[in-house]
């Protein structure tokens, strides 16, 4: 009790636990996530307007190709203008009135603070819809490594 | 109260004073490649089965994330800096009126892997195919001491006889044939030794310091 109240003994204990924690740093993985395919009850269009307006809403910059059905967007750029978040939402038309919505995610963590398989809830939130899976729920959604 | 306000100001200090001395990551990226598709006419398990082929071409244990989904996810092997720096999806979905449709999209770690993602994805969907691939290229060759990775014979400066082989796939051999990983992104060292190590790599790739080591490489 008495070594704490010693200011030197209590500024050298502060910092050794603030280094302790800043330097608890996870190894650095390349995630990539495949959320739930969506359909939709309307033209393929709807899926694209719905594509671009979600991975702008969640990233920046979403783009596409010249048929406009498959989407991609990266996160915030750093200093050396590289991205550590990206997402794809590819569109397809199953008849003239309903669509298949499929969403690919990736992540570089860190530095990136949300993993990819977060960044593919919030596309597939922002995105709505009904989820189109193919068989029940496995244990995991995604792989990462 | 001072006093108390005065133990307040030291602990912030403190922590203001470890941050900056912990540095922050150097920068790395990823870049995501997609827009081939093809239209099969066969049942999804056979877009299924040459899905899974055709990424096992390029990256390492192919899976369906969900049994039966269609959804096939891959990583590459380990890159230089001791993690895969590649990945590759194959999704098949069925049609309506029969058939299938197969998407694929990739994504590399810049400017750690070697190939774009655009190059990655062309060779995957023209392996699912059956069409001409371009190969991928390849690492450039190790010499010494690259800042891009940590193979090579590293001795501790403060523990006699330690020592460490570190090799291209990520694993590391000591002294006493003891075995563990590494791993390095941008100048953040990973050593999984007894545990798990955070260091960083010097800027000119000889010195690891940091975790409770201080090992050199001679280049």
């Amino acid at each position: 009790m008495r070594i704490l109240r010693s200011r030197p003994a209590l500024f050298g204990l502060a910092l050794a636990l603030a280094v302790a924690f800043s330097s608890a740093k996870a190894p650095a993985a390349l995630e990539m996530v495949l959320g739930d395919p969506v359909t939709g009850t309307a033209s393929v269009t709807e899926c694209e307007t719905k594509a671009e307006a979600a991975l702008n809403s969640v990233l920046q910059n979403a783009y596409s190709d010249d048929r406009k059905q498959q989407w991609l967007a990266y996160g915030q750029l750093d200093s050396q203008r590289h991205a550590s978040a990206a997402a794809a939402i590819h569109c397809y038309p199953l008849t003239d009135s309903s669509y298949v919505a499929t969403f690919t995610c990736s992540a570089q963590v860190p530095p990136n603070t949300e993993t990819a398989t977060t960044l593919c809830a919030r596309l597939e939130a922002a995105f709505g819809g009904k989820s189109a899976a193919l068989s029940a729920p496995a244990s995991k959604g995604g792989a990462s490594w | 109260m001072v006093k108390h306000v005065g133990r307040l100001a030291l602990i912030a200090i403190a922590a203001i004073v470890a941050s900056l001395a912990c540095g922050s990551n150097a920068s790395a990226g990823v870049e995501i490649s997609t827009g081939i598709r093809y239209v099969g006419t066969g049942p999804i398990t056979e877009c299924s089965t040459k899905a899974q082929s055709a990424l096992s071409t390029y990256m390492q244990d192919p899976t369906e994330v969900k049994p039966g989904s269609g959804d096939w996810l891959a990583f590459g092997p380990k890159g230089q800096v001791g993690a895969p720096t590649s990945s590759a999806a194959a999704r098949c979905y069925p049609l309506p009126a029969g058939g299938y449709v197969i998407t694929f999209t990739c994504v590399v770690q810049i400017p750690e892997n070697p190939y774009a993602a655009d190059a990655l994805c062309l060779d995957v969907a023209h392996t699912f195919k059956g069409l001409p691939v371009t190969a991928l290229a390849t690492p450039a060759p190790l010499t010494g001491c690259a800042t891009t990775n940590l193979v090579g014979h590293w001795t501790s400066d403060d523990k006699p006889g330690l020592s460490f082989d570190m090799t291209v796939n990520g694993e590391l051999t000591d002294s006493d044939g003891v075995s563990g990983n590494w791993g390095l992104y941008g100048n953040n060292v990973t050593l999984t030794y007894y545990g798990t190590h955070s260091a960083t790599l010097s800027a000119d790739g000889k010195h690891i310091n940091g975790g409770g080591y201080s090992l050199t490489r001679k280049c």
